[in-house]
């Protein structure tokens, strides 16, 4: 039972449910209680007006009587009459008028008496109303006589003493039959005034009994209705604390996340709630109302703002699957630089997700999600960029590793000398041409011999890289005008040459490590080696110098489709002074030796030579004198006429000169810078700075270079050194 | 789609590598989907379209004749109920969402594994 | 080469100045490397920070002499602190609108930032920079780019 009144109720407790019984209640208030009660109370005034009515007629019929009476008795006494005549006529007409408007349909609103008074817009009086009449009028056959009577009714006789005249004895006769008649007469009245009374009474105790029935029943709708409305708006206030609850948590959610996060409409502009940590994404606060093409504007390219505001339009065509257009998102990886206000950028990456947003199945909104991918990106970059490096070092690695860490280590030594000293000339102030030109024999010669160290070593990526250097160089020698702006790519080559240089020098120490970190590998025979050029005194030893040449000898030999061998004697000697210098010489001596002195082996063969030519290179200790090197190939020696042909050619000498010149001078033009007998530039030779460095290099140390030579037999150059080496490294320093 | 009885899909290749529509045609495990035709350039799709009316359609964007997207926008003009998954290189977000905007529903990046195709094909298929 | 675009249209920023304002060219020194990531400055130097494809900065530096001269090529009498500051500053823009011009979007470039008398504010953010001398009538100047 109780459920069941609980299935009934449930929905009525709902808000609107208790919204629908205060309107029930209040209109049941208004048929219950206002409109009888209205009613009802009209009726108590109503019925008291009458019974007012009633009370007033109810005295005149024995105020009738008694006027008679004392007319009748004041005649026989002969007395004064007028006065109860009076009182008559006033009765009478009272009376008169209280039963008439007694038995007058009442109009309109007049109350609803039942019963003994009658029915709406019934008389007063009733059901008795025509008895009332009707013994009225009786009544008022007898009284009109004695109404109607004027005068005297006395006549004074001496004797007698005053008697009655005639219209007396008419009057008291008149009276005598008045009384008699309304002794029956007025009783009658009086019984049904009573009745009236009675029933009106009883009406009226009814109306008031209903009235405060009505009266409690109202209480208690209106206490229901108090009942109600405070559950409602108790439940109101609820509701209404519930969703400023929801509404604070939103707002928590929106200032705590970590997401940027808004929404778009149909137009791309921003809605008013967004998270807060959008603006310190975007390190600006107006995104309220912001089209979403401003925000972006500023931070991607025009060409991904284009696409990304398609995109998201296309998000809302219903066609679209969401999921399938997830990798076409333009946006998923945005790079923006944010202006930190200090001359430098803040750049970071951000990714923004879409995703629609429905109401009742229809899209309303874009609801969008940025958020900081700068770690992650970051990451993953340098993951790339050490993986695509592990890859190159791999490379020059498998190079490195051909090599004597001695011969390698001095190398490094060297190159990065010479880079220091081609950015030392380069840095020199210059402003005019010829200030400009000066600086190119100089870089030439530096990095011609980082270039053959190189390439003796078999380190490929440097020899290409000095090469394009010197390529560049040799432009610059032909440019009629020079300026600074020719320079640039020289530096920037120069960028790329430190760059490189560093990374073998880093991969270099790091197998070094390795070396030390595993104490086994001693073993092997170029560790031992190793242990043993260690013993040799200080300041002898020979670095690898003869075996970086060793290597550049055979390489030259293969590149160029020659035979030869090298041979040298008396390196273990070279004073650590003359290391460098000895080593460039030798680079640049061997060099020359087999591209230019060396037969082809099949020449070789046909003026009856060894197949495979020689390249002796001695270092002598010559005492007070100092040192001697001397480099002599079994090649096909100079030729003076094919020098004059060269130098001829390039314009060193005129025809007439060369025609004078003795042996001595010919060779003197070897010397030359920009002079070579090799027509095209190979990485060897051809550049025609070969023997100009030899001599540059000698001179450097204050030493100086003969040659000497016999036709298809032999070369020989023999480079003398002072005792004591000129510093040469001073403006490497400067 | 209704589960009952499964009417089946008709399923048109359009790629102008032959490796690409064999692996597609191979690749399709999907019971619904019938592979009905392929086409290797735009102009051929269209006609192909017209001729077996397809109910899903793989598209590839750089062809020769008539390129993707504009073939998209004809077999959209066709039938709009067409479903279409573009199946393409990532190298341009932009021309892929061009087609989007044509009126294909989906897009698929290459390269792809079967399951991949398999799963844009169903998600394709349960969204419409 | 990329790099030697970037570096001539800042260099060209920065000639054309001299050029178009005092209408008596400025001519460039060859130009060098500072590996120590100190490449020095001279008494104002304008700054402007470079972020996108490239990262770095690329500042122009000038003694007080060649700016002092420069002002006054320019008609300006008024060679005040505040006045040679400005011209910096505005030598830097137009470095900066030239690299704008040239390398688009890709290449964010900033506000320039002007330094007086505190050579100590201006560090390269990597150790190797190029440095271009820029000579102007007996004044040298310096134009340094350092990117990443």
């Amino acid at each position: 039972m109780n459920s069941r009144l609980g299935g009934i109720l449930k929905p009525l407790l709902t808000p609107a449910g208790l919204l629908v019984l205060v309107v029930i209640l209040g209109l049941s208030f208004v048929a219950i209680v206002l409109v009888p009660g209205f009613e009802l109370a009209s009726e108590v005034a109503e019925t008291s007006t009458a019974l007012k009515l009633l009370g007033e007629q109810q005295r005149h019929p024995s105020l009738i009587r008694a006027s008679l009476e004392s007319m009748r008795d004041r005649l026989g006494a002969r007395g004064y009459i007028q006065e109860s005549l009076d009182q008559l006529r006033a009765s009478n007409s009272q009376l008169d008028r209280g039963l008439h408007e007694m038995t007058v349909e009442r109009p309109g609103n007049w109350f609803a008496l039942t019963g003994a008074t009658g029915a709406s817009g019934a008389p007063i009086a009733g059901k008795h109303a025509a008895q009332l009449l009707d013994a009225w009028a009786r009544e008022l056959v007898v009284l009109k006589p004695v109404l109607a009577y004027h005068g005297v009714p006395y006549r004074d006789n001496e004797s007698t003493g005053t008697n009655l005249n005639e219209s007396g004895r008419d009057l008291e006769r008149d009276l005598n039959a008045a009384l008699r008649a309304s002794r029956h007469v007025l009783p009658q009245l009086d019984t049904e005034f009573t009745a009236i009374a009675n029933a009106l009474q009883s009406t009226n105790v009814r109306s008031a009994t209903q009235l405060r029935l009505v009266m409690i029943s109202g209480l208690v709708i209106a206490l229901a209705l108090v009942v109600l409305v405070t559950v409602l708006l108790k439940a109101r206030q609820r509701q209404e604390s519930s969703l400023r609850q929801a509404r604070q948590q939103t707002a928590d959610i929106l200032r705590t996340v970590k997401d940027g996060l808004f929404l778009l409409d149909l137009n791309l502009v921003i809605g008013s709630a967004y998270s807060g940590a959008l603006e310190t994404l975007f390190q600006r606060k107006d995104f309220a109302g912001l089209a979403f093409e401003d925000l972006l504007k500023s931070i991607v390219s025009e060409r991904t703002l284009a696409t990304a505001l398609k995109f998201v339009k296309i998000l809302w065509a219903e066609r679209t699957n969401e999921k399938l257009v997830k990798t076409i998102n333009p946006l998923g990886e945005v790079e923006v630089h944010l202006d930190a206000g200090n001359g430098k950028f803040d750049t970071r990456y951000l990714q923004f997700d879409f995703h629609r947003v429905r109401v009742d199945g229809e899209m309303t909104h874009v609801l969008v999600s940025v958020s900081d991918v700068t770690a992650r990106v970051d990451l993953a970059n340098e993951l790339q960029a050490s993986q695509s490096k592990a890859q190159g070092q791999v490379d020059t690695l498998l190079g490195i590793l051909h090599i004597d860490p001695a011969q390698l280590s001095s190398f490094l030594g060297d190159s990065s000398a010479a880079m220091k000293m081609i950015n030392a000339v380069l840095r020199e102030p210059a402003r005019e041409e010829g200030m400009f030109r000066k600086k190119l024999d100089t870089l030439f010669r530096q990095v011609h011999s980082v270039k053959g160290e190189a390439a003796a070593l078999g380190l490929s990526s440097i020899e290409s890289r000095a090469h394009a250097f010197e390529d560049d160089l040799k432009s610059l020698k032909e440019k009629p005008a020079l300026s600074g702006n020719d320079f640039l790519p020289l530096v920037i080559k120069l960028d790329d040459l430190l760059t490189h240089l560093q990374s073998v020098g880093d991969l270099v120490s790091r197998l070094s490590r390795l070396h030390i970190a595993q104490p086994e590998v001693v073993h092997t025979t170029t560790a031992v080696l190793e242990q043993e050029k260690q013993k040799q005194p200080e300041g002898r030893a020979d670095s690898g110098v003869a075996a970086t040449l060793q290597q550049l000898a055979a390489r030259v030999a293969r590149e160029n489709n020659k035979e030869a061998s090298l041979k040298c004697t008396g390196f273990d000697m070279v004073p650590e002074d003359y290391r460098r210098t000895v080593k460039d010489i030798g680079v640049q001596a061997v060099r020359n030796a087999i591209v230019h002195g060396i037969e082809a082996p099949a020449e070789r063969l046909s003026v009856g030579k060894a197949q495979q030519g020689m390249v002796r290179l001695t270092f002598q200790d010559v005492g007070d004198s100092g040192y001697k090197l001397i480099v002599e190939d079994d090649g096909q020696g100079l030729s003076t006429d094919r020098i004059k042909e060269v130098a001829l050619k390039k314009g060193f000498i005129t025809a007439e000169r060369a025609l004078s010149l003795d042996t001595k001078q010919t060779f003197a033009l070897l010397f030359q810078p920009g002079f070579s007998t090799v027509e095209t530039a190979t990485m060897d030779a051809g550049r025609g700075v070969g023997m100009n460095l030899i001599a540059d290099l000698t001179n450097q140390v204050g030493g100086r270079v003969s040659v000497a030579t016999s036709a298809g037999k032999f070369t020989r150059l023999t480079m003398t050194l002072p005792r004591a080496a000129k510093r040469a490294d001073d403006i490497e320093a400067a | 789609m209704d589960d009952g009885p499964k009417r089946s899909l008709k399923l048109m290749i359009v790629d102008d590598s032959n490796i690409i529509r064999r692996r597609i045609e191979r690749s399709q495990q999907i019971a619904r989907l019938e592979v009905v035709g392929a086409a290797s350039n735009g102009r051929e799709a269209v006609e192909l379209f017209r001729r077996t009316q397809p109910d899903v359609v793989t598209m590839d964007l750089t062809m020769p004749e008539m390129d993707g997207v504009e073939c998209v926008q004809e077999l959209v003009a066709i039938n709009s109920k067409v479903l279409i998954l573009v199946v393409s290189a990532l190298a341009d977000k932009a021309t892929a969402v061009d087609a989007i905007e044509k009126g294909a529903n989906g897009f698929l990046c290459k390269p792809f594994t079967d399951r991949q195709l398999n799963d844009a094909l169903e998600e394709l298929l349960s969204e419409a | 080469m990329l790099k030697e675009a970037e570096i001539r249209t800042f260099i060209d920023g920065a000639t054309n100045y001299f050029e178009t304002s005092a209408q008596q060219a400025a001519s460039i020194g060859s130009p060098y490397l500072v590996t120590d990531g100190n490449p020095g400055t001279f008494e104002y130097t304008g700054v402007i920070g470079i972020t996108g494809a490239r990262k770095g900065m690329v500042y122009f530096t000038a003694p007080r002499g060649m700016l002092t001269v420069l002002l006054m090529r320019m008609q300006e009498t008024d060679t005040s602190d505040e006045n040679i500051k400005d011209l910096v500053g505005e030598v830097a823009n137009t470095i900066s609108g030239n690299a704008r011009r040239d390398f688009g979007k890709n290449f964010v470039i900033s506000v320039p930032l002007v330094i007086a008398h505190d050579a100590d504010k201006v560090t390269a953010p990597h150790s190797r920079s190029y440095v271009i001398p820029i000579n102007w009538r007996t004044h040298s100047a310096k134009l340094v780019v350092c990117l990443e």
